[in-house]
């Protein structure tokens, strides 16, 4: 049974209405409580104080109707809590349904795949009930007690609420994979944090996107692959760091009106590059290289990596230089200068130079 | 003609440079870009600062010192035609469908610069240069009409704007103007070109080594041969060096409004837009160099700089057959005959002397629109008085400007004028500040119009509590990083050697080692003094014949109704433009307002300000004994110790008094030199007796400016011109250089003269001394005059005198707190704010007392207080119990008789005065509304519901309940509901002020019925309640002094009242306590700190020396209530305290104002 707001006063319950009786009936330590016990409003609780009025039993005293003339409501309230009355009807609330499967297991599991047959009961369970009380799960807490006494807890985000066992299943063994324990498992939990079950209309007019459920999985798998870090969609950064690159969480969004392109929070090339215009393709980590220079202006690159083209300078366009992110005292900070030169071995990369130590390094090729 | 500037292939000039006067968006001062062209060996340079001139003053003053030709130019805003901010002034836009009259000559191909796909920007600049004269006054009358039809900090124009508009103005297209491109760049071009004249638009290239910027910069070429107008090279230099980007992304964070972190390409790109070396440009424009030769050629046909802006005085209009002249020596003359009775040969030789000189210089223009200004104040009967050098001149003590006389005095006119200095005179005017002040600046707007005259620009730089904070937001660091950083960079006004960044940082709680706070110091002392936006100077004016909006831009100031100049005062007389200072000082308000309270309450003779009895003995013995709270410039605490050790005899007394502590005479120890001589310690002696006659005065010990000006003239031979130019170069803090120069001259001077080594480095120590303080005997000869004045007021006429204070707060040196208190020592009575007969000021009632006035009551509003003043007055009723029994302290014995009310109740009341809510609330807290019956909190209670006004069937019922309360009342009966009044109202219960109960009893209202207030079941406010809800709501209290209702508690601690020390002997240990009324740490102390604590019997002067002071100093700091306990110094009846120990009194009482000088 959930308490009264003003139950915290603790004042006599049987006070009477009106102030003159209220003092007859109070008991004395009640009536002095300050009236922090309240936890009244900073603004009225300034007002009390100007009215010299400091304790319960000073705001017993007033006369009620004097009192809501002057505070209102929330006046009333008070004087109500201060004379022990509490007219909050109460209301039975039912306790949080919790959507838990758990299983002990006789002997420990080592490995993945044994652990996936009892997920897949577990998710099964899960899953029943969930359908039952027409929920669907938006996060997937997995619990192993390990035979160490240690406790490896996961937690799954998913894009939108699901009660599929079988995607469920999939989406906690592979996220299992990526994050194993670190040793046998006792005891397994899998906890459903739920939002009511997903609803959707097809439109025969539009593609259709993959489902949520189709979209985690294979995200998820991508992640296992590749590590979660390295999956998602490139967003765009605000620097002049060309070097500067962010993921977002890939999200499939409706495409808009006007757009091919699923994804809009995926940039793309525009469709038809203007003539003439380049492409750079960028080595993610930019490739030491060394350059014999003349005059300031780089003359021949020595690559140090196999199969990157180099050679003499045939033509050269630079420098360019940029700089910024003096403040931070991470590796952000840069300050170098770039050309884009044609070398002898037909290519044109695009080459920079870190002004402060003097190293080179190949960009990417321009194609 | 001019030679070629480029007359060595590697040389370069910069045209396109814009400074830290561009407000945020440039990273370096004027001086530092031209100390850094002169290295790099540019002849020339051009400041072009957004939308203004800000910097050109300085830009020009720190060339000429240099060497070379200062430009003048302006990055202009342009918007779209269609903006409604630009266009207010009808300019056309231009139509795509019509043709320019340059369209015949449009490339044919449609022109496309790479960017074009980009959108439209709203807002680009255009860079213009000044060619000629004609071309300055076009850009000055430009830009004064986009910021005048502008909100403050903003300014738009059209190009249409320009039209007709741009003679001898330089047009530069640029990447700017490429992403104008409204109708095409091609189209923007042509309409320059109509509008700037073919030859008078130049293509301007800039290569900042940006990938973007070859395609552009391709465009622009093309772009300059279609239009055949030539190209020319610059930099768009930003700050001085690369080392000045950071301080330059830091600007630009600040100027968007956002972090470092967040501004992201909005920054620069690289640090490549700083002053370059020719030869880097040369290199830079290889492939171009048609382009630098282009810059060569513009530069040559800039011809304009500052030295000659084309401003000329006003006339002043003189009755036929008269000159300027022979008007101004008719009413000198006249004048004089008044002022010098008899009018002495000293006298007439000379006012002819500066006569003669006067119309030799031509300046008798300039005194006559000075004395219009007095003349215009007298008329209205506003109180003026000059100040600062003109006190040294015996005509304007003819003219009435000033009130010293300058013969008697032997004051040194050419610290005023000389002939070698050639330039205007300064004549500052005291004025009384507020609404007086205000309509004699309206009336110099009248007079000259609002393009003639102007105020003076303010500029506003960044120092240490605000530099922190910005620097501190655009880091991202913490809000209570900032806050910490902010009070570390500048928490008292003196610097301690030792206090290192990494102490202050630890003493902080802030980690030392972390680099975010290295780095924060570094940006934090690069931005110190940058500009950071334009205010207004306090009161100077400057007036021109014709146009002053052809001479200097004008602007919106902040305050509705007054237009500034861009520039400040020290730019205006450094390019001869006349000031007038019209200060507003708040003592002239008071003396002014207590003249009028005497000369109409009092049946005696008139008090006359000119006619002030000299040498009153009252006035010096209270001088003496430092009595001084609320008198004029000696009520600091520093000039009350003082005071009781030069003992003050005669006026000129008071001139040395005000004089000595200044910075000058403090840093230069002559202090204690000239009190010491003055009580007999010390023998009087000369630097060198060549300088009896100028030092005889101040017994050997210079102490004013002037002195410095006659040693220089005694002792090294300088004329009163060089010798004025010597204390301008002390004072002139920006060139190290002038100073040091100025010091050989006067060294050899001296040297000529026989003057030993030794004697010649006490000479220069005296002068270097006032460097940057010295005060002139003129002026502190001014400020002495309004000294007696206000100590005359206050020891003969007190009632008014601090009426008349508490009326022109804030002003002077203490809280009205700390005047009320001093003037109830003074046994002067006050009578507390109430409703019923307060007026929006303090009054002095017919029976001597003060009333205290609405305007004391915080939060309420004017208006509604004037509404409650100007409430007739309705039926006489008997006085209320407050008045039957006045305060303790403060009998008000004529408060007796009955008294016409203005409001019958507090309905009454809210419904006639419209007040709010919360203002009943705040008048009943305070006491006011006592008169409408009850006590304090019985008002409280009723004025909580007075703010709710019921229907008028509801205020019928209401009327009736009142109606039977009140019949109940009478008849002896209790309500039911309510507590009986007995309960809560203890007729023995003092009140704040010490008198009775403040109840009014009902049966004495003539109309009970309607006054009678709602019965109040809240207790009555207890003493210790009423004294703080009276500094709560009024910043004062009449009552007690809240250290008297402790008192009984601190005795057995043995703590001393104040009035007790003076019978305690020096060198006693002693224990004091108080209200921190102001809290100074001086820059010339040493990091010694000063406290004073009031308590009910007065002030007490507490001395905490370094040690002291960090080892309690977040208590003295932060507390509002010390005790303090030390050794007892008496000096001559000055007397300290030396504090070793500092706590904390903490007893719940008010939270007293104190002055607290950081």
């Amino acid at each position: 049974m959930a308490p009264g707001p003003e139950a915290g006063a603790r004042a006599p319950a049987d006070a009477p209405r009106d102030g003159a009786g209220a003092r007859a009936a109070l008991d004395r330590s009640s009536a002095r409580a300050a009236l922090d016990a309240l936890r009244i409003e900073r603004a009225v609780l300034e007002r009390f104080d100007r009215w010299g009025v400091r304790t319960l039993g000073d705001v017993a005293r007033l006369p009620r109707a004097d009192v809501r003339a002057r505070l209102g409501l929330a006046g009333l309230r008070i004087h109500q809590a201060a004379c022990g009355e509490d007219a909050t009807v109460l209301v039975p609330a039912d306790a949080p349904r919790v959507f838990l499967e758990r299983a002990e297991l006789e002997w420990p599991i080592e490995g993945l795949e044994p652990l996936s047959f009892v997920l897949a009961r577990l998710c099964d369970g899960l899953s029943t009930a969930l359908e039952r009380a027409d929920r669907g799960a938006i996060a997937v807490t997995t619990t192993l007690r390990l035979v160490t006494r240690q406790v490896h807890v996961r937690t799954l985000h998913l894009p939108a609420p699901m009660r599929d066992a079988r995607v469920l299943r999939t989406l906690v063994g592979l996220d299992l994979e990526s994050h194993p324990p670190a040793a046998g498992i006792d005891v397994v939990e899998v906890e459903a944090e739920v939002a009511p079950g997903r609803i959707t209309q097809g439109s025969l007019l539009e593609h259709s996107l993959p489902t949520p459920e189709d979209l985690a999985t294979l995200v998820a798998r991508l992640g296992a692959l590749m590590g979660e870090s390295r999956v998602g969609a490139p967003a765009l950064v605000d620097t002049h760091d060309e070097r500067a690159f962010a993921m977002a969480p890939f999200r499939a969004t409706p495409p808009e009106a006007g757009s091919r392109t699923p994804g809009a929070s995926v940039s793309v090339m525009p469709e038809s590059p203007s003539p003439g215009a380049s492409c750079l393709r960028r080595f993610r980590l930019p490739l030491a290289t060394r350059v014999v220079v003349d005059r300031g202006t780089p003359v021949r690159v020595v690559p140090s990596s196999r199969g990157v083209p180099g050679g003499a300078v045939v033509a050269c366009a630079g420098p360019w230089r940029s700089s910024g992110h003096w403040w931070t005292f991470d590796r952000s900070a840069w300050d170098r200068d770039e050309w884009d030169v044609e070398v002898s071995e037909g290519a044109v990369i695009r080459l920079s130079r870190h002004r402060a130590t003097g190293q080179w390094a190949i960009e990417g090729i321009l194609d | 003609m001019s030679p070629p500037f480029f007359s060595d292939p590697d040389m370069y000039l910069e045209l396109h440079t814009a400074s830290a006067f561009s407000f945020l968006d440039g990273a370096s001062l004027p001086a530092t870009l031209i100390e850094r062209a002169a290295d790099l060996g540019y002849p020339a340079i051009a400041l072009l600062d957004r939308d203004g001139l800000y910097g050109a003053p300085q830009f020009y003053r720190a060339a000429k010192a240099a060497g070379l030709k200062a430009i003048v130019g302006a990055e202009l805003t342009i918007g779209p035609p269609d903006d409604p901010r630009a266009s207010s002034s009808g300019g056309r836009a231009p139509s795509s469908g019509s043709r320019t009259p340059s369209a015949d000559r449009r490339p044919p191909s449609s022109f496309s610069p790479p960017s074009a796909q980009r959108p439209a920007p709203a807002l680009w600049t255009l860079p213009v240069l000044v060619q000629n004269a004609e071309g300055y006054r076009q850009l000055c009358r430009v830009i004064t009409r986009a910021k005048l039809r502008s909100p403050k900090g903003e300014c738009r124009l059209t190009l249409a704007d320009l039209e007709g508009q741009a003679g001898g103005l330089v047009a530069l297209v640029g990447r700017e103007a490429l992403r104008a491109e409204r109708h095409g760049v091609g189209g923007l071009v042509d309409q320059l070109v109509g509008t700037f004249g073919r030859t008078n638009v130049w293509v301007e290239l800039q290569r900042h080594l940006r990938r973007d910027e070859q395609g552009d910069l391709q465009a622009l070429v093309d772009l300059a041969s279609a239009f055949r107008v030539p190209v020319m090279a610059s930099n768009g230099v930003r700050f001085a060096s690369p080392e000045a980007r950071p301080l330059y992304d830091v600007l630009t964070s600040i100027r968007l409004k956002t972090t470092l972190a967040r501004a992201g390409r909005r920054l620069a790109v690289n640090a490549e837009r700083y002053l370059k070396p020719p030869e880097v440009m040369a290199r830079m424009f290889s492939d171009l160099p048609q382009a630098l030769a282009g810059t060569e050629a513009l530069a040559e046909r800039l011809e304009f700089t500052l030295a000659n802006l084309g401003y000329r005085f006003p006339d002043y209009p003189v009755p036929a057959g008269e000159t300027q002249a022979s008007f101004l020596r008719r009413l000198t003359q006249v004048g004089a005959r008044d002022r010098y009775r008899p009018y002495h040969d000293r006298a007439r030789a000379q006012i002819r002397r500066e006569l003669d000189l006067i119309e030799k210089l031509d300046l008798a223009g300039y005194f006559l629109i000075v004395w219009d200004l007095v003349n215009f104040c007298r008329q209205q009967g506003i109180l003026v008085q000059g100040r600062g050098s003109a006190a040294n001149s015996a005509v304007c003590y003819a003219l009435g400007i000033t009130a010293v006389d300058p013969v008697g005095m032997e004051l040194l006119f050419e610290r005023f004028l000389s002939e070698e200095r050639g330039e205007w005179p300064d004549i500052d005017l005291d004025l009384p500040s507020g609404d007086r002040r205000e309509r004699v600046i309206q009336y110099v707007y009248e007079r000259y119009g609002t393009l003639g005259a102007a105020m003076t620009a303010n500029v506003i730089s960044y120092r240490g509590r605000s530099a922190a904070r910005e620097v501190g937001k655009v880091l991202a660091l913490d809000t209570e990083e900032i806050d910490r950083l902010a009070r570390l960079m500048s928490q008292f006004e003196f610097v301690d050697p030792e206090e290192t960044i990494g102490r202050n940082l630890r003493e902080s709680g802030l980690d030392p080692d972390d680099p975010r706070y290295a780095q924060f110091a570094r940006l934090w002392r690069e931005i110190q003094d940058l500009p950071r936006h334009l205010g207004q100077h306090s009161g100077g004016m400057v007036v021109c014949q014709g146009r002053l909006d052809e001479v200097v831009p004008l602007e919106n100031a902040s305050m509705p109704g007054r237009v500034v100049v861009q520039w400040d005062k020290d730019d205006c007389a450094d390019l001869g433009i006349v000031k007038v200072d019209l200060l507003g000082l708040g003592m002239m308000a008071a003396l002014e307002d207590a003249l009028s309270i005497i000369n109409t309450n009092d049946a005696g003779p008139k008090v006359d300000l000119a006619h002030l009895p000299p040498d009153d003995p009252a006035v010096y013995r209270m001088l003496q004994e430092a009595d001084t709270v609320g008198v004029f410039q000696v009520e600091s605490r520093a000039q009350m110790a003082t005071l009781p050790r030069l003992r003050p005899e005669h006026f000129y007394d008071l001139v040395v008094e005000v004089a000595i502590i200044r910075p000058g005479p403090i840093v230069g120890n002559m202090v204690h030199p000239y009190l010491r001589r003055r009580r007999g310690q010390e023998p009087v002696t000369y630097p060198h007796p060549r300088l009896e006659p100028v030092l005889k005065r101040t017994l050997g010990v210079p102490l004013f400016q002037e002195q410095l000006l006659r040693m220089a003239m005694v002792v090294a031979d300088f004329s009163g011109g060089e010798a004025e130019e010597l204390r301008r170069a002390m004072g002139f803090k920006r060139s190290v250089r002038r100073m040091q120069q100025i010091e050989t001259k006067l060294r050899a001077g001296m040297a000529r003269n026989g003057i030993t080594p030794e004697a010649a480095d006490q000479i220069v120590q005296s002068i270097t001394s006032f460097a940057l303080y010295g005060f002139p005997e003129s002026h502190a000869a001014s400020f002495a005059l309004i000294v007696y004045a206000s100590a005359y007021l206050k020891a003969h006429y007190p009632a008014a005198f601090y009426t008349a204070l508490l009326n022109n707060q804030p002003m002077g040196f203490y809280h009205p707190a700390t005047l009320v208190k001093d003037a109830q020592r003074r046994g002067v009575r006050f009578a507390p704010v109430d409703v019923q007969v307060s007026g929006w000021d303090c009054a002095v009632q017919d029976d001597g007392a003060i009333r205290l006035g609405l305007r004391c009551v915080r939060g309420l509003r004017e208006e509604a207080g004037r509404r409650i003043e100007a409430a007739p007055p309705g039926d006489v009723r008997a006085p209320s119990a407050e008045r039957r029994a006045p305060p303790v302290n403060s009998p008000v014995p004529g408060a007796q008789r009955p008294v016409p009310t203005r409001f019958t109740s507090m309905d009454d009341l809210v419904a006639r005065a419209r007040l709010r809510q919360d203002e009943v609330r705040l008048l009943a807290e305070v006491g006011a509304l006592v008169s409408l019956g009850g006590d304090r909190r019985s008002a409280l209670w009723q004025a909580e519901r007075a703010g709710r006004p019921a229907g008028p069937l509801l205020h019928e019922i209401g009327d009736q309940r009142r109606r039977s309360a009140v019949g109940a009342r009478l008849s002896g009966a209790t309500s039911h509901d309510e507590p009986t009044g007995a309960e809560h109202d203890d007729p023995r219960a003092p009140t704040a002020d010490g008198r009775a109960p403040e109840r009014a009893p009902s049966s004495q209202a003539p109309n009970a019925e309607d006054r009678a207030p709602e019965r109040s079941p809240l207790p009555p406010m207890s003493l210790l309640e009423r004294v703080k809800a009276d500094y709560d709501g009024t910043g004062l209290t009449i009552g007690p002094h809240p250290m008297a209702l402790v008192r009984a508690s601190l005795a057995p601690m043995g703590v001393a009242r104040a009035a007790d020390l003076r019978r305690i002997r020096t060198g006693r240990r002693v224990r004091v306590a108080g209200a921190v009324i102001t809290r100074q740490r001086p820059g010339t102390a040493k990091g010694f700190v000063f406290l004073s604590l009031e308590d009910e019997t007065g002030i007490s002067n507490i001395i905490v020396n370094p040690d002291t002071f960090a080892a309690f100093k977040r208590t003295i700091v932060d507390e509002p209530y010390l005790i303090v306990e030390g050794v007892l110094q008496d000096q001559t009846g000055a007397i300290s305290i030396k504090a070793d120990r500092v706590d904390a009194l903490r007893y719940g009482g008010p939270e007293a104002d104190s002055h607290d000088f950081h």
